[in-house]
Protein backbone atom coordinates (compact mmCIF):
# COMPACT_ATOMS: atom_id res chain seq x y z
CA UNK A 1 0.00 0.00 0.00
CA UNK A 2 1.84 3.29 -0.91
CA UNK A 3 1.95 6.46 0.69
CA UNK A 4 -1.04 8.19 -0.77
CA UNK A 5 -3.33 5.43 -0.58
CA UNK A 6 -2.62 4.99 3.03
CA UNK A 7 -3.28 8.59 3.85
CA UNK A 8 -6.73 8.25 1.76
CA UNK A 9 -8.03 5.54 3.75
CA UNK A 10 -6.43 6.74 7.36
CA UNK A 11 -8.76 10.06 6.67
CA UNK A 12 -11.71 8.16 5.00
CA UNK A 13 -11.93 6.50 8.53
CA UNK A 14 -11.50 9.14 10.70
CA UNK A 15 -14.37 10.91 9.43
CA UNK A 16 -16.32 8.31 9.58
CA UNK A 17 -15.15 7.91 13.18
CA UNK A 18 -16.15 11.63 13.49
CA UNK A 19 -19.35 10.80 12.27
CA UNK A 20 -20.30 8.05 14.93
CA UNK A 21 -18.63 5.07 12.48
CA UNK A 22 -18.15 1.82 15.23
CA UNK A 23 -16.99 -0.18 12.25
CA UNK A 24 -14.24 2.27 10.92
CA UNK A 25 -13.21 2.89 14.69
CA UNK A 26 -12.89 -1.10 15.11
CA UNK A 27 -10.48 -0.87 11.92
CA UNK A 28 -8.23 1.32 13.50
CA UNK A 29 -8.37 -0.83 16.75
CA UNK A 30 -8.18 -4.13 15.25
CA UNK A 31 -5.03 -2.48 13.52
CA UNK A 32 -3.30 -1.53 16.64
CA UNK A 33 -4.50 -2.49 20.15
CA UNK A 34 -1.61 -5.47 20.34
CA UNK A 35 1.22 -2.52 19.07
CA UNK A 36 -0.05 -0.05 21.15
CA UNK A 37 -0.33 -2.51 24.04
CA UNK A 38 3.27 -3.98 23.46
CA UNK A 39 5.03 -0.64 23.58
CA UNK A 40 3.53 0.13 26.68
CA UNK A 41 4.21 -2.64 28.45
CA UNK A 42 7.92 -2.99 27.53
CA UNK A 43 8.25 0.59 28.88
CA UNK A 44 5.87 -0.50 32.17
CA UNK A 45 9.07 -2.81 32.60
CA UNK A 46 5.84 -5.67 32.09
CA UNK A 47 4.03 -4.53 34.78
CA UNK A 48 1.03 -5.67 33.55
CA UNK A 49 -1.24 -3.33 36.02
CA UNK A 50 0.80 -0.05 34.93
CA UNK A 51 0.07 -1.48 31.33
CA UNK A 52 -3.35 -1.89 31.44
CA UNK A 53 -3.98 1.85 33.09
CA UNK A 54 -2.05 3.38 30.24
CA UNK A 55 -3.41 1.70 27.13
CA UNK A 56 -7.19 2.12 28.68
CA UNK A 57 -6.34 6.21 29.12
CA UNK A 58 -3.92 6.22 25.42
CA UNK A 59 -7.43 4.79 24.04
CA UNK A 60 -9.64 7.07 25.92
CA UNK A 61 -7.58 9.78 24.40
CA UNK A 62 -7.48 8.66 20.86
CA UNK A 63 -11.22 8.60 20.61
CA UNK A 64 -11.59 11.60 21.94
CA UNK A 65 -9.43 13.39 20.21
CA UNK A 66 -9.77 11.54 17.16
CA UNK A 67 -10.93 15.09 14.99
CA UNK A 68 -7.09 16.31 15.65
CA UNK A 69 -5.41 13.10 13.96
CA UNK A 70 -3.80 14.44 10.54
CA UNK A 71 -3.34 11.05 8.21
CA UNK A 72 -1.06 13.85 6.33
CA UNK A 73 1.24 14.12 9.38
CA UNK A 74 1.68 10.67 10.67
CA UNK A 75 0.10 7.44 10.56
CA UNK A 76 -2.75 6.37 13.06
CA UNK A 77 -0.38 3.57 14.55
CA UNK A 78 2.36 6.20 15.37
CA UNK A 79 -0.26 8.85 16.19
CA UNK A 80 -1.24 6.33 18.95
CA UNK A 81 2.01 5.61 20.35
CA UNK A 82 2.83 9.55 20.76
CA UNK A 83 0.03 9.61 22.90
CA UNK A 84 0.94 6.10 24.71
CA UNK A 85 4.52 7.50 25.32
CA UNK A 86 3.10 10.71 26.79
CA UNK A 87 0.57 8.96 29.13
CA UNK A 88 3.84 7.00 30.54
CA UNK A 89 5.43 10.44 31.46
CA UNK A 90 2.58 11.51 32.86
CA UNK A 91 2.00 8.11 35.00
CA UNK A 92 5.98 7.93 35.58
CA UNK A 93 5.64 10.88 37.70
CA UNK A 94 2.67 9.74 40.18
CA UNK A 95 4.05 6.27 40.03
CA UNK A 96 7.47 7.41 41.41
CA UNK A 97 5.92 9.76 43.84
CA UNK A 98 3.87 6.70 45.45
CA UNK A 99 6.74 4.45 45.33
CA UNK A 100 8.11 5.90 48.67
CA UNK A 101 9.84 2.74 49.96
CA UNK A 102 11.36 1.53 46.63
CA UNK A 103 13.52 4.15 44.34
CA UNK A 104 12.81 4.18 40.99
CA UNK A 105 15.24 5.46 38.18
CA UNK A 106 14.62 8.82 35.96
CA UNK A 107 12.77 7.11 32.88
CA UNK A 108 12.78 9.44 30.00
CA UNK A 109 10.96 8.80 26.97
CA UNK A 110 8.55 6.38 28.95
CA UNK A 111 11.08 3.48 28.90
CA UNK A 112 11.46 0.78 31.06
CA UNK A 113 13.35 0.67 34.39
CA UNK A 114 15.45 -2.86 34.33
CA UNK A 115 16.16 -5.88 31.73
CA UNK A 116 17.94 -3.14 29.41
CA UNK A 117 20.90 -5.35 29.46
CA UNK A 118 19.10 -8.01 28.53
CA UNK A 119 19.40 -8.49 24.08
CA UNK A 120 15.57 -10.05 24.11
CA UNK A 121 14.08 -7.51 26.10
CA UNK A 122 16.13 -4.51 23.75
CA UNK A 123 14.90 -6.16 20.84
CA UNK A 124 11.20 -6.62 22.05
CA UNK A 125 11.47 -2.57 23.20
CA UNK A 126 13.38 -1.53 20.01
CA UNK A 127 10.58 -3.69 17.92
CA UNK A 128 7.67 -2.52 19.61
CA UNK A 129 8.36 1.30 18.74
CA UNK A 130 8.41 0.23 14.92
CA UNK A 131 5.52 0.58 12.92
CA UNK A 132 3.45 -3.03 12.36
CA UNK A 133 4.39 -3.47 8.76
CA UNK A 134 8.46 -2.93 9.70
CA UNK A 135 7.96 -5.09 12.74
CA UNK A 136 6.30 -8.15 10.74
CA UNK A 137 9.05 -7.88 7.79
CA UNK A 138 11.91 -7.93 10.57
CA UNK A 139 9.87 -10.97 12.30
CA UNK A 140 9.68 -13.21 8.87
CA UNK A 141 12.85 -12.05 8.14
CA UNK A 142 14.87 -13.38 11.38
CA UNK A 143 12.65 -15.35 13.45
CA UNK A 144 10.84 -17.38 10.86
CA UNK A 145 14.42 -17.08 8.43
CA UNK A 146 12.56 -16.64 5.25
CA UNK A 147 13.94 -15.47 2.54
CA UNK A 148 13.16 -12.07 0.94
CA UNK A 149 10.96 -14.35 -1.94
CA UNK A 150 9.08 -16.45 0.37
CA UNK A 151 8.31 -13.35 2.16
CA UNK A 152 7.12 -11.94 -0.90
CA UNK A 153 5.46 -15.19 -2.21
CA UNK A 154 3.56 -15.05 0.82
CA UNK A 155 2.59 -11.62 1.41
CA UNK A 156 2.17 -11.13 -2.40
CA UNK A 157 4.14 -8.50 -3.20
CA UNK A 158 7.09 -8.19 -5.64
CA UNK A 159 11.01 -9.67 -3.88
CA UNK A 160 11.80 -6.26 -4.79
CA UNK A 161 8.98 -4.27 -2.54
CA UNK A 162 10.07 -6.55 -0.27
CA UNK A 163 13.81 -6.11 -0.18
CA UNK A 164 12.81 -2.44 -0.07
CA UNK A 165 10.57 -2.32 3.32
CA UNK A 166 13.03 -4.89 5.14
CA UNK A 167 15.97 -2.10 4.12
CA UNK A 168 13.76 0.58 5.87
CA UNK A 169 12.30 -1.70 8.57
CA UNK A 170 16.07 -2.85 9.41
CA UNK A 171 17.18 1.05 9.50
CA UNK A 172 14.35 1.82 11.62
CA UNK A 173 15.30 -0.72 14.01
CA UNK A 174 18.71 0.32 13.99
CA UNK A 175 17.71 3.97 14.99
CA UNK A 176 15.53 3.11 17.92
CA UNK A 177 18.07 0.38 19.45
CA UNK A 178 20.47 2.72 19.00
CA UNK A 179 18.22 5.00 20.90
CA UNK A 180 18.28 2.32 24.24
CA UNK A 181 21.83 3.05 24.33
CA UNK A 182 21.81 6.91 24.33
CA UNK A 183 18.85 7.18 26.68
CA UNK A 184 20.99 5.05 29.52
CA UNK B 1 22.65 -9.56 -7.25
CA UNK B 2 25.67 -9.65 -4.47
CA UNK B 3 24.52 -6.60 -3.12
CA UNK B 4 20.79 -7.72 -2.90
CA UNK B 5 22.59 -10.63 -1.26
CA UNK B 6 24.35 -9.24 1.03
CA UNK B 7 21.68 -7.02 2.44
CA UNK B 8 19.59 -9.56 3.02
CA UNK B 9 21.85 -11.15 5.01
CA UNK B 10 22.97 -8.36 6.95
CA UNK B 11 22.56 -9.26 10.99
CA UNK B 12 19.99 -7.37 12.63
CA UNK B 13 21.81 -6.51 15.79
CA UNK B 14 25.49 -6.25 15.36
CA UNK B 15 27.59 -8.63 16.66
CA UNK B 16 24.88 -11.00 16.74
CA UNK B 17 24.42 -13.68 13.77
CA UNK B 18 21.65 -15.52 15.65
CA UNK B 19 19.25 -13.87 18.10
CA UNK B 20 18.34 -14.84 21.63
CA UNK B 21 15.09 -17.22 21.59
CA UNK B 22 12.20 -15.03 22.46
CA UNK B 23 13.05 -11.96 20.73
CA UNK B 24 10.71 -11.34 18.59
CA UNK B 25 7.73 -12.40 20.75
CA UNK B 26 5.84 -9.42 22.00
CA UNK B 27 3.54 -9.39 24.90
CA UNK B 28 -0.15 -9.88 23.91
CA UNK B 29 -3.16 -8.21 25.73
CA UNK B 30 -5.71 -10.01 27.40
CA UNK B 31 -9.11 -10.43 25.71
CA UNK B 32 -10.90 -9.07 28.70
CA UNK B 33 -8.78 -5.78 28.53
CA UNK B 34 -9.28 -5.56 24.53
CA UNK B 35 -13.01 -5.98 25.19
CA UNK B 36 -13.42 -4.03 27.90
CA UNK B 37 -11.20 -0.89 26.48
CA UNK B 38 -13.26 -1.71 22.74
CA UNK B 39 -16.53 -0.94 24.65
CA UNK B 40 -15.43 1.98 27.06
CA UNK B 41 -14.36 3.82 23.50
CA UNK B 42 -17.23 2.59 21.64
CA UNK B 43 -19.56 4.49 24.29
CA UNK B 44 -17.63 7.85 23.90
CA UNK B 45 -18.61 7.13 19.97
CA UNK B 46 -22.39 6.36 21.12
CA UNK B 47 -22.41 9.54 23.10
CA UNK B 48 -20.64 11.51 20.38
CA UNK B 49 -23.20 10.14 17.41
CA UNK B 50 -26.42 10.76 19.97
CA UNK B 51 -25.22 14.51 20.44
CA UNK B 52 -25.10 14.79 16.24
CA UNK B 53 -28.31 12.99 16.45
CA UNK B 54 -30.15 15.45 18.62
CA UNK B 55 -28.37 18.69 16.79
CA UNK B 56 -29.48 18.22 14.14
CA UNK B 57 -33.38 16.89 15.02
CA UNK B 58 -33.30 20.26 17.03
CA UNK B 59 -32.18 22.48 13.89
CA UNK B 60 -34.66 20.25 11.55
CA UNK B 61 -37.25 21.11 14.79
CA UNK B 62 -36.19 24.57 14.02
CA UNK B 63 -36.29 24.81 10.73
CA UNK B 64 -39.91 23.47 10.65
CA UNK B 65 -41.36 25.52 13.33
CA UNK B 66 -39.42 28.52 11.01
CA UNK B 67 -41.66 27.17 8.34
CA UNK B 68 -44.97 26.98 9.83
CA UNK B 69 -44.60 30.33 11.15
CA UNK B 70 -43.36 31.36 7.92
CA UNK B 71 -46.30 30.39 6.50
CA UNK B 72 -48.78 31.40 9.04
CA UNK B 73 -47.41 34.90 8.59
CA UNK B 74 -47.58 34.70 5.19
CA UNK B 75 -51.50 33.51 5.06
CA UNK B 76 -52.74 34.02 8.59
CA UNK B 77 -53.79 30.50 9.18
CA UNK B 78 -51.16 27.49 9.45
CA UNK B 79 -50.70 25.46 6.72
CA UNK B 80 -52.27 22.01 7.44
CA UNK B 81 -50.40 18.67 6.24
CA UNK B 82 -51.57 16.95 2.61
CA UNK B 83 -51.92 13.11 2.41
CA UNK B 84 -48.98 11.84 0.58
CA UNK B 85 -48.62 8.17 -0.64
CA UNK B 86 -45.50 7.15 0.85
CA UNK B 87 -43.54 4.30 -1.22
CA UNK B 88 -41.32 2.10 0.68
CA UNK B 89 -39.22 0.72 -1.23
CA UNK B 90 -37.02 -2.67 -0.29
CA UNK B 91 -33.64 -2.34 -1.76
CA UNK B 92 -32.99 -5.73 -1.33
CA UNK B 93 -33.48 -8.98 -2.71
CA UNK B 94 -35.01 -11.75 -1.65
CA UNK B 95 -32.21 -14.23 -2.67
CA UNK B 96 -29.27 -11.94 -2.29
CA UNK B 97 -26.55 -14.25 -0.21
CA UNK B 98 -25.26 -12.46 2.55
CA UNK B 99 -21.41 -13.98 1.87
CA UNK B 100 -19.77 -10.92 -0.15
CA UNK B 101 -17.59 -13.77 -1.86
CA UNK B 102 -20.11 -15.40 -3.29
CA UNK B 103 -21.58 -12.05 -4.50
CA UNK B 104 -17.99 -11.52 -6.09
CA UNK B 105 -18.28 -14.62 -8.13
CA UNK B 106 -21.59 -13.89 -9.27
CA UNK B 107 -20.59 -10.31 -10.26
CA UNK B 108 -17.97 -11.76 -12.55
CA UNK B 109 -20.84 -13.50 -15.37
CA UNK B 110 -23.45 -10.88 -14.86
CA UNK B 111 -24.50 -7.97 -17.53
CA UNK B 112 -22.79 -4.27 -16.22
CA UNK B 113 -25.51 -2.94 -14.17
CA UNK B 114 -26.21 -6.05 -11.94
CA UNK B 115 -22.36 -6.35 -11.96
CA UNK B 116 -22.27 -2.87 -9.98
CA UNK B 117 -25.07 -3.68 -7.89
CA UNK B 118 -23.13 -7.03 -6.90
CA UNK B 119 -20.03 -5.31 -6.24
CA UNK B 120 -21.39 -2.31 -4.08
CA UNK B 121 -22.96 -4.90 -1.92
CA UNK B 122 -20.30 -7.34 -1.62
CA UNK B 123 -18.39 -4.00 -0.53
CA UNK B 124 -20.59 -3.07 1.68
CA UNK B 125 -20.57 -6.80 3.28
CA UNK B 126 -16.88 -6.76 3.97
CA UNK B 127 -16.93 -2.68 5.47
CA UNK B 128 -19.46 -3.57 8.07
CA UNK B 129 -19.59 -7.01 8.59
CA UNK B 130 -16.07 -8.15 8.22
CA UNK B 131 -14.36 -4.78 8.93
CA UNK B 132 -12.38 -5.54 5.73
CA UNK B 133 -11.22 -2.18 4.28
CA UNK B 134 -8.94 -3.83 1.57
CA UNK B 135 -11.21 -6.22 0.25
CA UNK B 136 -13.97 -3.64 0.17
CA UNK B 137 -11.90 -1.03 -1.42
CA UNK B 138 -11.12 -3.93 -4.18
CA UNK B 139 -14.86 -4.44 -4.73
CA UNK B 140 -15.91 -0.68 -4.48
CA UNK B 141 -13.19 -0.05 -7.02
CA UNK B 142 -14.32 -3.02 -9.49
CA UNK B 143 -17.93 -1.57 -8.78
CA UNK B 144 -17.54 2.21 -9.95
CA UNK B 145 -15.27 0.67 -12.89
CA UNK B 146 -17.93 -1.35 -14.48
CA UNK B 147 -20.40 2.20 -14.24
CA UNK B 148 -21.17 4.62 -16.60
CA UNK B 149 -18.34 7.48 -16.42
CA UNK B 150 -20.35 9.43 -15.48
CA UNK B 151 -22.15 7.82 -12.43
CA UNK B 152 -19.16 7.32 -10.64
CA UNK B 153 -18.82 10.36 -8.77
CA UNK B 154 -22.78 10.69 -8.24
CA UNK B 155 -22.93 10.02 -4.16
CA UNK B 156 -25.90 8.24 -3.02
CA UNK B 157 -27.27 8.64 0.14
CA UNK B 158 -26.67 4.91 1.03
CA UNK B 159 -22.83 5.48 0.14
CA UNK B 160 -20.36 4.03 2.98
CA UNK B 161 -18.30 6.29 4.19
CA UNK B 162 -15.27 4.27 2.00
CA UNK B 163 -17.66 4.20 -1.27
CA UNK B 164 -18.43 8.47 -0.68
CA UNK B 165 -14.74 8.76 -0.35
CA UNK B 166 -13.61 6.81 -3.35
CA UNK B 167 -16.14 8.58 -5.54
CA UNK B 168 -14.77 12.12 -4.16
CA UNK B 169 -11.61 11.01 -5.06
CA UNK B 170 -12.59 10.33 -8.50
CA UNK B 171 -14.40 14.37 -9.09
Amino acid sequence: MDESHHIWTERGLRDAILRGDKGAWRVFYDQCFDSVFAFVDFRTGHRRDRTEEVVQETWMIAVRRIGSFDPARSRFENWMRGIAANVLRNHWRAWKRSETGRPVESIPDGSPPASRGDLAERIGLALSALPHRYSSVLRAKYDEMMTVVEIAREWQESPKAVESLLVRARKAFKDAFGGLDRER
Amino acid sequence: MEDRHRNEDEPLVENFDTLPDGAFCLPRPADSLRRTVLERTEEVLAARARRRFVIRLALLAAAYLGGIVTAFLATGTPTGGTDREIAIVDGSTADSPADPDELVRRADSAPAGERTRLLTEAGDLYLTDHYDVEQALRCYRRALNAMPPSARSAAEPEDTWLLAALKDSRK
